[in-house]
């Protein structure tokens, strides 16, 4: 006759409703505050994007006089172009293809690091963090001058090993290319998220395998993968949203290679050379996109919601098994070094000794850094990336934090619209965000439009990546302690500031260092969104690699990697005391 | 000290709205011990909760040292850090990144106007060594006990004297062994400092031990209250009768009620019984009669007046044996010496002390 | 606003410059050291008297801003242009987006820009919205048939169409003349060309021969000779020996490819296509006097000559004096200009070649 009520604190805390009179001013200003930012960042651009899509006519921009509302951007699109027929299968092989090698690479580099006894450990798990700081368009030129099929030096050392002709043997304009470089490009956060997944792994379930009488791999078959798949195929979820997004590889690997992808459709909509950017057309691309993305974050959102409950609450590290490498050990040592050579070292290389010599063999000489440092372009450029990287990656961290924690703890009507709309900022490709935030601050008259707080406005919207982390911190913390907290007498500030920001610390830390490195290499909104205030490093590197400034390019290039090494190592050693490895 | 008058509570659910409490009244004098006793889901956390301000009542009023802290007609709620209380919980809530200094003096950091840290030093010392952890004032949170945790929670939850400590559920996370050992030491902790207690358990040998006033709880309402002996003694229905440690029951048909007894026959076995009753029964109302395991002798010889029962089982518990009997076939449990042997299906003869049994009419 | 000038670079621009060019830069530059004062306000000698009137009255505005689709078209500015009228900055952007953003800045209030310079067709979404002022561009010496849209418009320099070889791989005899010769065989694999740059080629082809044969052309050049569609700069496959020519390109690309050390030739073909590129005052400027003076400089033979010495871009239509156009005399080859009776048709062809150069996304 009772009715079960889960009152007692089961293993998952339940979500406790609060008092709303908990908050107090400062709390409900800050709450608020957060939701009502949340909701511009994200969803202004979103919605500024939907309109256009659904203005017309082409050869008028949509805000001007004159435009009005039709379909004919999506008629045209979507029926009289080869959006379907080229376009929409060439994006899928592009991104199943490019998911399935940073999947493969990024789980065997994970499990090599976190469930075996390969050597070296901690020094391979930094270098394998390396590619999040090589802005993806310098990862692309590096590939090129590696690959290409004539002059490419990997395809000339092949060729004369093997007397081979030229062209060839590797031709990096293929499909095959396009996968590899952009599989290989995205495999740094992939193998933060599964890391994170097999470390959390109970090993009292994989020791119950085998005291059954299993061998090691089938444990590894039928326990340890059916229970890391919520937390692995969430990361593969997203995986996939990234690789849809991505668009400096598309652009100069594949483009040359005849392929065109969602993202470079979009970019030539909105580079058109004489004529007007067609935003009305780009927007109405974007729809089919966002549709898609929706659909995957949907599925993604189940997912971690199940991995959740996987995860237990005490708190205590479990250190899982470590298997032994034995003759394999030669192998997957081959296996990290041959991504860490094609990921990090040889693209650092090509650009350091470009920024040297500007591509050619005839002598080096630190001219290009002469030029640079004394170029007035550069040391504002310099300030301006620090400036909204870092203002960007602290207004990210502070709101998701704030978001993360409404949405867990508080009961109010809009709760679930907060969670999906912070949510969905991670299906957002960088290219919409930024053209939707430059239509958005072109129509409203507020006056950011070409400032660099407009970038910081259009960096900010990757809410989710920190609604993500501090929600996973904060069920962690059992809301118990927050309510000790009050019933000793402590207010909402006091609570907050006492209790759960010290327990939040070392996440929010995480989650800024992440994003201010996301913010720094940030390639395509600021190039959307350029003026002549606010330049960032990356968009100058850009402009001359377009002046055919070769030299200087790489020189920029070289220099955000010196500017943003340092934050690697702060991150690592976050991530690795998380690990209990210290 | 607490008054709660009409207490109401409905949550929303996903299949619609469930009612935690349907109407609790209640009240504590200064220095009393109150337990609310019940299974899970029956409404004793969520009390508590309202007790503490941590949720809002739909309707009633909780007033606390006279001053009203809740009264849904009136809109009032006053939130939980207004309100002067301690509060144990079951998972403890140490927080880990502070030590156990810091824990105890929380409630005096953040207390305005603000208290001198010489002050706070004294008094958190003076908690700590209240409760036996004076040695223990800088170690670090996660590397306490269960026990100690729990320790440390009772200091910070004393450490402003509150005028009301509430404690839901302190004990059931301790294995056995420590459970009794801190219960214990909870009463001589309580008794000593004379604070106002209420307390939430499922565990009946708790309420019964600890407090002067044990409320059961069923289904959102106070089903019976009164002292552990009267609750436990004169349950006022079979819920409480069977909540509150084990009972055996027997049916059995009226034959007349008469001078206050009333005779019944009980099923399967030509037994009559005579049992006190103040309720009148129509003849050949059927009734159940409830009796507790220690309040029946079990023989294995008969003897007049016994009840011939089959043995199923006896069932050795260190300090004593559980019996178990079969009357018919109504199963039966009584308490014998540990030595008694007897094997399944022996005949055994078991006396029941009448004026020890309850009568409830049968539905 | 900054002065975003490059330092020029330092290399020795192409070996190749005949000696007259020499002379002549020689010459300005001789007569302008003397008066290269930063706190002298008073223009250079050689400056004509209407130019020095017209500064008298800019010299208050104090600073002028120029649009142009490139950096390379202005960079060279800012500083002959202080030579001349040291008391008046420019300040230049370079953005292949400018017409846009010029229309998206006026919608906004925002008036930053007093001087436009683009193409022909890249103006015209501009002028169409009327942001062009009109001006009788004639009191500074341009001839009737360089002027466009009554006067919003005036003829500047032209972007020459000519492919780009790497000396080092080919001799200048080896390149064909014709267009046509480029589809045979022995060019596998040799070919890279800009992926916006081969559709406008095209385009111009497209009045002579006809769409269905450039069509053609193109799709031969791209599946059998492999051409590369590049996005990246070209000058990059060139000088990695990637490839070895670059199909649509132009004589400024050589210019500044050779200013950067690369080490290229260019060849002037049978149909030489030069786009137009004009200037033009934009309204509500916020230096309009200024602007018109750049402009009216900019309009003088001195300033097309340092045009094409010192940016590589000449003006073949209206400059006798320039050394290529008098190169593609000599060569004998038929110049197709842009101009406003066939853009619309041109643009056209553009459309429909763009997506076969782009794989028909």
């Amino acid at each position: 006759m009772a009715i079960q009520v889960d009152e007692a604190a089961p293993v998952v805390p339940a979500v406790r409703r609060k008092r709303r009179g908990q908050l107090g001013l400062a709390g409900g200003i800050a709450i608020v505050g957060a939701a009502i930012a949340a909701l511009y960042l994200v969803m202004a651009p979103l919605l500024a994007l939907l309109a256009t899509a659904f203005r017309g006519p082409s050869d008028l921009l949509p805000f001007e006089p004159g435009a009005h509302w039709t379909f004919d951007n999506v008629v045209d699109v979507y029926l009289h172009t080869p959006l379907l027929s080229t376009v929409l299968p060439n994006t899928a092989i592009f991104v199943l293809g490019s998911v399935v090698v940073t999947f493969f690479t990024a789980f065997t580099l994970a499990w090599l690091i976190e469930r075996t006894d390969l050597p070296w450990r901690t020094t391979i798990f930094t270098a394998i963090l390396f590619p999040l700081l090589v802005p993806g368009v310098v990862m692309a030129f590096a590939w090129t001058l590696l690959f290409a099929p004539n002059a490419g030096w990997v395809n000339v050392a092949l060729r004369s090993v093997l007397g081979l002709d030229s062209p060839g043997p590797i031709n990096i304009f293929s499909m095959g290319g396009l996968i590899l470089c952009q599989g290989a490009a995205s495999v740094p956060f992939v193998f933060l998220l599964l890391g994170a997944a097999m470390r959390t792994m109970n090993p009292a379930l994989e020791e119950a395998s085998s005291a059954s009488g299993a061998k090691p791999l089938t444990t590894f078959l039928r326990v340890t993968l059916p229970v890391l798949r919520p937390g692995v195929l969430a990361p593969l979820i997203l995986a996939t949203l990234v690789a849809l997004e991505q668009f400096e590889m598309p652009l100069i690997i594949g483009f040359p290679a005849r392929i065109n992808v969602f993202s470079t459709r979009l970019y030539f909509d909105l580079n058109p050379e004489d004529e007007l950017p067609a935003y009305g057309k780009a927007a109405a691309v974007a729809l089919l996109f966002l549709a898609a993305a929706v659909v995957l974050l949907i599925v993604y959102n189940h997912l971690i919601r199940r991995a959740e409950r996987f995860v237990t609450v005490t708190g205590k590290g479990y250190r899982p098994t470590r298997y032994a490498l034995g003759r394999w050990r030669a192998p997957a040592l081959a296996f990290v070094g041959l991504y860490l050579a094609a990921g990090a070292i040889l693209p650092t290389i090509v650009l350091v000794w470009t920024s040297f010599s500007g591509g050619s063999s005839d002598g080096m000489s630190f001219d290009a850094y002469r030029m640079l440092l004394a170029d007035r372009r550069f040391w504002p450029a310099v300030a301006n990336t620090f400036a909204v990287a870092g203002l960007s990656a602290g207004i990210i961290t502070l709101v998701g934090a704030l978001l993360a924690w409404q949405i867990l703890r508080l009961r109010f009507p809009g709760r679930r619209l907060l969670d999906v709309v912070s949510f969905m900022s991670i299906g957002i490709p960088a290219v919409i965000t930024g053209f939707a935030v430059m239509v958005l601050h072109l129509t409203l008259p507020i006056g950011l439009y070409g400032t660099i707080w407009i970038l910081v406005l259009a960096y900010s919207y990757r809410l989710a990546v920190s609604t993500r982390l501090s929600r996973a911190s904060l069920i962690q913390i059992h809301p118990e302690l927050e309510e000790a907290s009050f019933a000793s007498g402590g207010r909402w500030l006091d609570t907050v500031g006492r209790v759960v920001l010290p327990l939040l610390g070392p996440s929010l830390l995480a989650s800024f260092l992440l994003l201010f490195i996301v913010g720094f290499r940030e390639f395509t909104i600021p190039m959307i969104l350029q003026s002549e205030d606010n330049w960032v490093l990356s968009v100058i590197m850009w402009k001359l690699q377009a002046d055919r400034q070769t030299a200087q390019a790489a020189a920029v290039g070289t220099l955000i990697l010196v500017f943003v090494t340092p934050v690697i190592f702060v991150l690592r050693r976050y991530l690795l005391s998380r690990q209990g490895e210290t | 000290m607490l008054t709660v008058r009409g207490l109401t509570k409905t949550y929303a659910t996903a299949d619609g709205s469930f009612q935690a409490l349907k109407g609790i009244d209640f009240e504590i004098p200064q220095g009393g011990f109150y337990t609310l006793l019940g299974e899970s889901g029956c409404g004793k956390s969520t009390t508590l909760r309202c007790v503490a301000g941590l949720e809002e009542p739909d309707g009633g009023s909780i007033s606390i040292g006279g001053h009203v802290v809740a009264d849904a007609e009136r809109g009032a709620q006053v939130p939980a850090f207004e309100r002067d209380i301690g509060l144990v919980f079951q998972s403890y809530a140490i927080w880990p990144h502070m030590d156990v200094f810091a824990n105890v003096a929380y409630p005096l950091r953040v207390q305005r106007p603000r208290v001198a840290a010489v002050e706070i030093k004294a008094r958190v010392m003076d908690a700590l060594r209240l409760v036996g952890m004076g040695d223990f004032a800088n170690r670090q949170a996660t590397k306490l006990s269960g026990g100690q945790q729990q320790r440390v929670a009772f200091a910070r939850a004393l450490v402003r004297r509150p005028k009301l400590l509430l404690l839901d559920e302190p004990l059931s996370n301790l294995d056995a062994k420590l459970r009794e050992q801190m219960r214990f030491e909870l009463q001589e902790l309580i008794s000593r400092t004379r604070v106002t207690t209420l307390y939430v358990t499922h565990d009946q040998s708790e309420a019964l031990a600890m407090s002067d006033t044990v409320a059961v709880m069923a289904s959102g309402r106070i089903v019976q209250s009164g002292s552990p002996r009267e609750v436990y003694g004169r349950p006022a229905n079979r819920t409480v009768a069977s909540f509150l440690g084990s009972a055996n029951f027997i049916r059995g048909k009226v034959i007349e009620t008469r001078d206050g007894l009333a005779a019944v026959a009980l099923d399967g076995g030509a037994s009559t019984i005579h049992i006190p009753s103040r309720a009148t029964f129509s003849q050949g109302a059927p009734v159940d009669v409830i009796f507790r395991p220690e309040d029946a002798t079990t023989r294995l010889d008969p003897v007049d007046g016994t009840i011939e029962c089959i043995v199923d089982r006896v069932v050795f518990q260190g300090g004593m044996s559980e019996c178990q009997l079969r009357l018919g076939s109504t199963p039966l449990r009584t308490v014998v010496h540990p030595s008694v042997g007897a094997q399944p299906g022996d005949r055994a003869w078991i006396t029941i002390q009448a004026e020890r049994c309850l009568l409830f009419a049968a539905n | 606003m900054q002065d975003r000038t490059l330092r020029p670079s330092r290399r020795a621009p192409s070996r190749r410059a005949p000696s007259r060019r020499i002379v002549v830069t020689g010459a300005l530059a001789a007569s302008a050291v003397p008066l290269i004062r930063l706190t002298s306000a008073q223009p250079a000698a050689g400056v004509s008297p209407q130019l020095a009137e017209l500064y008298e009255k800019a010299k208050p505005e104090g600073e002028v801003t120029i649009w142009a689709p490139g950096a390379p078209s202005v960079q060279w500015i800012p500083a002959e242009f202080a030579k001349r009228f040291p008391g008046v900055k420019v300040n230049w952007l370079g953005d292949q987006q400018a017409s846009s953003r010029l229309i998206a800045e006026k919608r906004a209030g925002r008036h930053a820009v007093d001087v436009w310079t683009f193409s022909l067709g890249g103006t015209l979404e501009v002028q169409k919205r009327g942001l062009l002022e009109k001006f009788d561009w004639r009191q500074f010496g341009a001839q009737d048939r360089d002027i466009f849209f009554d006067g919003e418009a005036v003829a500047n320099h032209n972007y020459v169409y000519a492919p780009i070889f790497t000396k080092s791989k080919l001799g200048k005899e080896q390149v064909p003349r014709a267009w046509e010769a480029l589809i045979e065989p022995q060019w596998t694999d040799k070919l890279v060309s800009d992926s916006f740059l081969l559709p406008r080629l095209g385009g111009y082809l497209a009045i002579d021969w006809g769409l269905e044969r450039t069509e053609k052309w193109i799709k031969v050049l791209i599946e059998q000779r492999k051409l590369l569609v590049a996005s990246s700069p070209v000058a990059n496959f060139l000088k990695s020996g990637e490839r070895q020519l670059a199909v649509a390109e132009s004589t400024s690309g050589a210019f500044l490819m050779n200013r950067d050390g690369l080490n290229v030739g260019y060849q002037i073909m049978e149909m030489v296509p030069a786009t137009q590129f004009v200037l033009g005052a934009v309204k509500q400027a916020p230096h309009p006097t200024a602007g018109r003076l750049l402009i009216a400089w900019l309009l003088s033979p001195e300033a097309k000559m340092l045009y094409e010495q010192l940016a590589g871009q000449p003006d073949i239509r209206a400059n006798s004096q320039s050394p290529l156009a008098q190169e593609i005399k000599a060569a004998g080859s038929k110049i197709i200009y842009e101009d406003v009776e066939t853009m619309n048709q041109r643009a056209d062809y553009y459309r429909k070649l763009v997506s076969i150069v782009r794989g028909q996304g």
